[in-house]
């Protein structure tokens, strides 16, 4: 399993970077933290005519604390993100997910945008910044864009980036919610989610006044379900409601098998962890701590 | 179009000896370090990632070295299980591995002992679940892997004994 | 044991630790991939897409203008230099296979299959090459379902069989039909084991090196059977045996996989022998999953009839076994059908018994053994039909296995089925079982649990394991597989012992238990014993590692030897002295009088004697220092064990999972060399057992495709799931060899899916559910709830 010939490249820079792409063409792929590249690499699934490799660009690899919320380079690390007190204050339902990403050395080298860029449809970090609504901040040599976490993901390993694009950052805005739970069912530790589940809500006291929920690891992408989230909403926030609403979970939605679990079992697996996130949410709300 | 493979300079730290080679394109560090530098305690169970037998630090984090290119290491530190294994917290999990009967094959157990290495740091005793999920990305097939968390153990015990 | 010097120097029953594991865990091991040579080139296979296919046309006139490429070799010219294989047992009465050769010719006959070899400087760059080789196929009707192989529409593989059946036995003992008429209870159930693969981290790796100038082949190999593996090479490629070397460094890991003949191997082999240098090749995981040798795939319908009385009164039972699409070489690959059939309800020796068991050919991997052979799918028919009876009549499942176990006064025992048991310890190991984990209380816990609504269960599989196997198995069949070990050992000038054996290291411990057992007889200590395995130029002629007999039958020819060393030691003394040999003892490396516990003479000083100064020795005496000793088990076919396991488990209804909250093994393997290495081993095969029983499967497609072959798919055990494991020992002894070992190696992975499965089939009872598929996921979990809603 060794990998095809390919060109590499180092940029020091994003107008390197650029340059490097329009010159290897489209077969060129980015080397960021290499994590779900290299295996496809020795594998012989892909045969890339060049791989340029950004991990020296500094500006990539800051987490700031902005007036719009807080700003996490593309090349941050998991573990960093793991370890970083900014996050774990500003964005608690990240600090909580990562631990689930993986095993440590698999998070040493991970980039928070290329988790994004490879858009695993299992993959965490794709569906907390769908939570969030972060801002995928987007460069090429012709200008830069910014791209709601809504309109990013399109389908298995497809996102909005286009030939030419770079991710330079992701913007968390700032938010009002409350309370947070995040919920992963795996056969075993640091696996892909076989469902996976990230609620944001917004209470005061314990009256529900917002909330946002998005399943991962049912579909090709992460997703959101607003229809649950208004039938939530329409009610009261108590444990009677969520067990009659949470049997609609997914209800509109194209679910998908995988190897060890046909739709139909996906579905009553993504019904049975909503459930469980609910309460948990509830008790969160309950006990009054924001 | 042909895929062309080019020689890369790098100048890295590999167990404390300053390297300066060229490297193929596509070699992995994995490799790199078997191969070139005859670096074999890290050993290739799947080049995929998964199994973690691989395993070797770079800049002082567990790393999978399949999942790197040799390319990558300019400028940083690496260290295998030769470079660590002499004294310190390493050979203190070495010897709580012999006395537990922590390996069989031995296949496993290098990138075991590194992995083990980051949970042996922590200043409270962890508890054996922690201990499992800190070696939960290391395929082992030999033992049960009670064994290896019972050497970890085995490490907390003689600190404590020594306070 | 018997041993009339004793020994504060006995080192037999302590839990020594392994002196050759430092070496491992700082990184120095040496596998067959560490090993690099001049001149060494590498091999990479262009493998079948296809499960059965026409090979119509290769060329590969692109792929040998790729850098770096040597040579490409086809099927047709490995088999111009070396002869076909047939693995055919000839004492398995209608077994049938045909010939063939390492890489397919005429067809490609499972996904994977090797067609061509490619050869460059590097692997990488064979690979590049092995993409540029083109192949025509045309794709066949693959056969893939096991339960229709025989069925008049499936395609037969090989139309000179005339049938897809490679083996089948049938056994009619008994009144079986009036017991099941007279039954109080009849338990009926089908079950599936689902394929396997043994996934050691090591992959499978050879390095061959012949060098034309004196025809002479060398051979690095991870193996367990270095010794079988000269025969084989030797034979089928018509080199000398006197000129063939196998040397197995390091093992990374086998449980059976690296005890058969594989194409992908033998054709780097051949083509060394054409190249005239050595050529390594390394299984890549994928290659891996692929190509090595599969197990415990099985189909079964099975009936036990019980007496209100909990007595059983009989069963009956049918077995399809999947294989390959030939039997394997050179051990057959129907040898887990053979186990099943002997071994359904041997341990309470029921003796009205009908069974079937059918091995057939599929376009799928070859097939053969895996650790603890076909006694894991023996234990799960009988032990779920058993627990399954308790729990209808109302019986405590413990006590309704003693009160049907053979008895103990009844050894040996011989089965309707055909072997005979020397002796177990049934009854001793419930008995220790239910106080090592309290089952009175667990019971109590578990029913609390139930009554808050929490799915726990308890599950027991008491195993019989067999060991020691003898040459019934596998030679008697005209298989050159030997089931006799020798060893040899020396005393050097120094007073060191020099050891080497025909078994072989792949993580048990045999470098260890060949030293404690040498330095035992020899009163030496262990620092002072050199253990030197596997190696065909330095090692004795013997079976290696196979069936659990490293340490019963290897340990004995090493105990004999050293007892006989040990004789010869005495014996020069004597003549020196001038004394009565059997005056003399041997302690702490010196030779002394046992009257007077009095120091005659150190090991250095006789060695020197014998080595440097015959002027000394008076004249028609010559001291021998080095000593050779073979053993064979010829009492019984094996040497059975047995043990018993059991599982606690919750089980969460709505998501189908599975906590394994503990696991208790009680194994009998008679004498225990080194408690130390035995009991870690044992929770290594209990945790494959529950890789079985929750995780592992080789899934195939309709077409023959394997749809899961990487470690992203194939699930294997791993740390965070599995639970801590209690280990406890009952003992019975063996005659059949003075050290009275007997085999342990495989015994945690025979009762370990049985344990579980009942576990989760107890934890289900509240919703009337049960599952009969292994393995167990969540999924059919939810499935079988949701059926019965």
């Amino acid at each position: 399993m060794k990998s095809p010939n390919f060109t590499y490249c180092r940029a020091k820079s994003i107008p390197e970077v650029f340059e490097l792409m329009d010159y290897y063409g489209e077969d060129a792929r980015i080397l960021a933290g290499g994590q779900s590249l290299m295996p496809t690499l020795n594998m012989r699934l892909s045969s890339p005519t060049a791989l340029i490799d950004i991990n020296h660009i500094s500006e990539l690899k800051n987490i700031q604390e902005q007036s719009l919320g807080l700003s996490i380079g593309a090349l941050v690390r998991h573990y960093q993100i793991e370890t970083s007190e900014v996050v774990a204050k500003h964005i608690p339902l990240l600090h909580e997910a990562m631990p689930h990403v993986a095993h440590s050395a698999i998070r040493s080298r991970g980039t928070f945008g290329g988790s994004l860029a490879f858009a695993d449809p299992a993959a965490e970090i794709p569906a907390i910044t769908l939570a969030l609504e972060g801002v995928i901040h987007v460069c090429s040599k012709t200008g830069e864009r910014q791209i709601a976490a809504q309109d990013f993901f399109h389908g298995l390993y497809s996102t909005a980036l286009e030939h030419g694009e770079i991710i330079r950052s992701v913007l968390f805005p700032k938010n009002t919610y409350s309370h947070f739970v995040f919920k992963e069912l795996t056969r075993r530790q640091g696996d892909y989610a076989t469902v996976g589940i990230a609620i944001a809500a917004e209470f005061q006291g314990t009256q529900l006044i917002k909330i946002r929920i998005i399943y991962f690891g049912v579909s090709d992408r992460p997703i959101v379900d607003n229809h649950l989230a208004l039938e939530l909403m329409n009610g009261r926030f108590d444990q009677e409601n969520i067990l009659k609403i949470a049997k609609f979970a997914g209800q509109e939605m194209d679910i998908s098998s995988d190897i060890y679990h046909d739709a139909e079992i996906k579905r009553h697996l993504l019904k049975v962890m909503v459930k469980r996130a609910l309460l948990d949410l509830l008790g969160k709300a309950c006990n009054g701590a924001i | 179009m042909a895929q062309f493979e080019n020689q890369i300079e790098v100048e890295t730290l590999i167990n404390g000896e300053v390297v300066h080679r060229q490297v193929s394109s596509r070699m992995h560090l994995g490799d790199f370090l078997r191969i070139e530098m005859g670096l074999s305690g890290l050993h290739l169970g799947c080049e995929h990632g998964v199994c973690g037998a691989c395993t070797v630090l770079v800049d002082g984090l567990l790393v999978r070295s399949c999942l790197m290119l040799a390319a990558q290491i300019h400028g940083c530190k690496v260290q295998t299980i030769e470079g660590v294994v002499e004294s310190g917290a390493a050979k203190q999990m070495v010897d709580a591995f012999q006395k537990k009967n922590a390996a069989q094959c031995g296949f496993c157990s290098p990138a075991m002992i590194l992995t083990t290495l980051e949970i042996a740091k922590k200043s409270i005793r962890p508890t054996r679940e922690q201990i499992r999920e800190a070696i939960s990305g290391n395929y082992c097939r030999c033992t049960g892997y009670q064994a290896i968390v019972d050497a970890v153990e085995d490490v907390f015990d003689q600190k404590e004994n020594k306070q | 044991m018997n041993n009339s010097s004793n020994a504060p120097h006995e080192l037999i029953g302590k839990p020594v630790i392994r002196q050759e594991l430092r070496r491992l865990l700082e990184g120095k091991g040496c596998y067959v991939d560490d090993i690099q040579l001049p001149r060494l080139c590498h091999v990479a296979f262009v493998r079948s897409p296809h499960a059965h296919a026409k090979i119509l046309d290769i060329r590969f006139d692109q792929a040998m203008k790729v850098n770096g490429v040597i040579k490409i070799v086809k099927g047709e010219d490995i088999a111009a230099i070396c002869k076909p294989y047939m693995g055919i047992l000839s004492h398995l009465e209608g077994m049938k296979s045909v010939p063939h050769f390492p890489l397919a010719m005429d067809r490609a006959m499972w996904h994977g299959h090797p067609v061509v070899a490619v050869v460059a400087q590097t692997r990488a760059q064979a690979e590049d090459a092995a993409e540029l080789v083109e192949i025509d196929y045309e794709p066949l009707t693959p056969v893939v379902d096991e339960e229709l192989a025989l069925d008049s529409q499936t395609p037969i593989l090989h139309p000179e069989l005339g049938t897809n059946l490679c083996w089948e036995r049938t056994i009619d003992e008994g009144e079986v039909d009036l017991a099941f008429k007279n039954a109080a209870v009849v338990i009926e159930e089908k079950l599936r084991t689902g394929r396997h693969t043994h996934v050691t981290l090591e992959p499978r790796a050879i390095i061959a090196n012949y060098v034309s100038s004196d025809q002479q082949l060398e051979v690095w190999q991870s193996t367990q059977v270095p010794h079988m593996m000269h025969w084989i090479l030797s034979h089928h490629f018509g080199i000398p045996e006197s000129h063939v070397r196998i040397k197995s460094p390091d093992v990374g890991g086998s449980f059976g996989l690296k005890i058969h003949v594989y194409g992908d191997e033998m054709a780097t082999v051949g083509v060394s022998i054409l190249l005239g240098r050595p050529v390594k090749y390394v299984a890549d995981r994928l290659e891996s999953f692929l190509s090595d040798y599969h197990a415990r795939d099985h189909h079964i319908h099975a009936k036990m009839a019980v007496s209100k009385e909990g007595k059983i009164l009989a069963i009956e039972m049918d077995d399809i076994q999947s294989m390959g699409p030939y039997a394997s070489y050179p051990r057959g690959g129907v040898n887990e059908a053979r186990q099943v059939i002997n071994l359904v309800g041997a341990a309470y020796g029921v003796s009205a018994y009908r069974a079937r068991t059918r091995a057939v050919f599929q376009n799928k991997s070859m097939y053969g053994q895996y650790r603890s052979v076909g006694r894991p799918i023996a234990c799960l028919i009988t032990e779920s039909l058993i627990e399954r009876a308790a729990a209808q009549l109302g019986l405590d499942p413990l006590e309704f296995r003693k009160n049907n176990y053979i008895p103990a006064k009844a050894y040996p025992y011989k089965l309707v089925s055909g072997p005979s048991i020397e002796i177990l310890s049934q009854h001793e190991s419930v008995d220790q079982l239910r106080v090592l984990m309290n089952y009175e209380e667990l019971l109590k816990e578990k029913n609390l649990y139930r009554e808050k609504g929490v799915l726990r269960g308890i599950g027991f599989a008491s195993f019989l394991e067999t060991s020691s196997p003898s040459s019934t198995m596998y030679g008697k069949g005209g298989a050159s597989i030997s089931a006799a070990d020798t060893a040899t050992i020396s005393l050097l000038p120094t007073g060191s012992i020099f050891c080497t054996a025909s078994i072989n290291e792949f993580g048990q411990g045999a470098q260890t238990i060949a030293a404690q057992i040498t330095a035992s007889v020899l009163q030496v200590p262990l620092e002072g014993v050199r253990v030197v395995l596997g190696d065909t130029d330095a090692s004795p002629y013997g079976g290696g590692n196979y069936g659990s007999r490293g340490t019963s039958i290897g340990g004995e020819a090493i105990l004999q030897t050293a007892k006989a060393l040990k004789q010869n030691i005495l014996e020069f003394a004597a003549k020196l002295f001038s004394l009565d040999p059997s005056t003399l003892g041997l302690q702490d490396g010196y030779v002394i009088r046992l009257d007077q516990h009095q120091q005659l003479i150190s090991f250095e000083d006789l060695a020197r004697q014998a080595y440097f100064n015959h002027e000394k020795i008076p004249k028609g005496f010559t001291p021998e220092l080095t000593v050779s000793r073979s053993f064979a088990q010829r009492d019984f076919d094996g040497v059975f064990t047995n043990g018993i396991q059991a599982s606690y488990v919750e089980l969460d209804p709505e998501t189908g999972y599975v906590k394994l909250l503990k696991h208790w093994v009680l194994e009998d393997v008679g004498v225990v060399v080194n408690p130390l290495l035995l009991d870690e081993q044992i929770r290594g095969g209990v945790i494959q057992g529950i890789g079985a029983a929750l995780y592992e499967q080789c899934l195939y497609s309709e077409q023959g495709q394997l749809m899961n072959g990487s470690l992203v798919d194939y699930l294997v055990p791993m740390a965070c799931e599995m639970p801590d494991i209690v280990v406890g020992h009952t003992f019975s002894a063996t005659k059949t060899s003075e050290l009275g070992a007997k085999g342990g190696g495989e015994g945690g992975v025979a009762g370990s899916s049985a344990a579980v499965f009942n576990a989760i089939n107890d934890a289900l009872k509240p919703l009337n559910v049960y599952v009969n598929e292994l393995p167990i996921t969540p999924a059919k979990i939810i499935q079988a709830i949701q059926q019965k809603a």
